[in-house]
């Protein structure tokens, strides 16, 4: 029944967490129902070939687990945009890209209001005023996007083809499938990232003017701007990252490798930061200038998060190459002879 | 119109006509208790196929709906969820049985 497990750990990975345990023991209890069944009827055991045909029929674990989401919603307008197997994915990206929005939009308004002197409450009004304003085109935006994968899925027939092409003996065993990279995590990370390149095409251009209060233009160094399309390069990396651990789960090397492969653009297109001087220069435009004790300060703290953004960079690398070496060590297939026939490993 | 579109026009409308019809074969068939597989079984061998992608699920989904219950209970060495009809269960099937007979009986007048 080794098929069998292997199958049920496979649907349990796309199942509602809630009920994962209690769907996965009836569909057992009913799977082997079945397969003593038709042992009986055949008055012998099933083979392998056979149980993975019932398998086969009764359907692929994506399609299995999407029949038990808790309720069969779907996005319409006019006609279905998106449907019932996509609707749980939109329904997560819906929610994060609201607490995205919600938390750097309100929390910092709100801190302020209590600190300043005034109007805490208009304060905190005007940034949930903020926050609606930009929910609204973000909503609409993750909304397109999710129809559109929904109708390449349908118009492609993707899900029949997986449905068909599917085989129940190349499935992992459950040891090796409970060391798949989440499907929540790779979930989470495409909207994490789907969100912060949307800031960052828009307002990430790296500030080129600072305008102080004493009324000086504090302009960041060339160096610096340059940062823009290195930085879009790295998070595109990582998003596509994400997609193919949604659809390939059993690539467990491919987070670490990424990850040490971002780390290493990121030492490089930063080191610049740290032989330039000075990363700002400052201009007089009317009112009081900047005297050479503040314009210091300001290129103290910019060099010093410069040093801190490079070494915590050097130390996640290193993060991220041991764990590397790790999947891979533990990927490399062992040699069965050094185990004995209790299980113990020869010393 | 073409074969094709013909045939899913067909499939699509034999669908939405057994979607309702299936419900209340499997609460007419819970009033004795079942688990799944008998229950897909039972309904096959009175000529109602179901295939279990649709079935188990179903079962799940009435079950919240309040008009089946449920309990874990062990048979033949091994642990099954056993369903049957609710007292909800029962009235809601009895205003469906009269309901298909009124629109049994006028569709006969009208065929």
């Amino acid at each position: 029944m080794q098929l069998l497990d292997r199958y049920l750990t496979a649907i349990k990975f796309w199942l509602p967490k809630k009920q994962r345990d209690d769907i996965a023991a009836e569909l057992e209890a009913n799977l082997r129902a079945e397969i003593d069944d038709r042992a009986t009827a055949l008055g012998r055991p099933l083979t392998d070939d056979e149980i993975a045909a019932l398998l086969k029929q009764h359907g692929s674990p994506i399609l299995v687990a999407s029949r038990y989401q808790p309720e069969h919603r779907t996005v319409s307008f006019g006609r279905q945009l998106i449907g019932p197997m996509v609707f749980p994915f939109y329904w997560t990206a819906i929610k994060v890209t609201l607490v995205l929005l919600l938390i750097p939009g309100v929390i910092p308004a709100a801190v302020l209001g209590t600190q300043a002197h005034g109007q805490p409450f208009a304060q905190l009004g005007h940034a949930l005023n903020r926050v609606a304003w930009l929910s609204l085109p973000a909503l609409l935006l993750v909304t397109l996007v999710f129809a559109a994968i929904d109708f390449v899925l349908r118009k492609f027939g993707v899900v029949e083809r997986w449905a068909s092409d599917w085989d129940p003996r190349k499935l992992p065993s459950p040891a090796r499938q409970a060391k798949q990279v989440r499907r929540s995590s790779s979930i989470a990370g495409i909207i994490a990232q789907s969100i912060f390149i949307l800031w960052w095409l828009n307002y990430g251009s790296i500030p080129y003017v600072v305008v102080t209060s004493a009324g000086a233009q504090v302009h960041v160094a060339p160096v610096v701007a340059a940062l823009y399309w290195p930085v879009l390069i790295i998070l595109f990396i990582n998003l596509a990252q994400h997609w193919i651990n949604l659809v390939e789960p059993d690539w467990r090397w491919l987070p670490s490798a990424t990850g040490l492969l971002s780390s290493l653009l990121g030492l490089i297109f930063l080191f610049p930061l740290l032989v330039t001087s000075p990363l700002i220069s400052i201009r007089e435009v009317g009112g009081l200038p900047l005297n050479a004790r503040e314009a210091a300060e300001i290129q103290g703290i910019l060099s010093h998060c410069a040093i801190s953004l490079w070494l915590g960079i050097l130390i996640v690398g290193a993060i991220y190459a041991w764990r590397l070496v790790w999947v891979v060590w533990q990927m490399v297939p062992r040699n069965p002879s050094a185990v004995t026939k209790n299980g113990m490993a020869h010393v | 119109m073409t074969l094709d579109l013909h045939s899913d026009l067909f499939n699509n409308l034999r669908l939405e006509l057994r979607r309702g019809l299936l419900i209340v074969a499997v609460l007419a068939q819970l009033r004795r208790e079942h688990y799944g597989y008998t229950l897909r079984k039972d309904l096959a061998a009175l000529g109602i196929e179901i295939d279990e992608g649709t079935l188990y699920p179903l079962l799940r989904r009435l079950e919240t709906q309040g008009l089946l219950e449920s309990e874990w209970r062990e048979e033949n060495n091994r642990q099954k969820r056993f369903y049957k009809l609710s007292r909800d269960g029962r009235a809601i099937l009895k205003q469906l049985l009269a309901e298909l007979e009124k629109i049994n009986s006028s569709l006969t007048r009208i065929i």
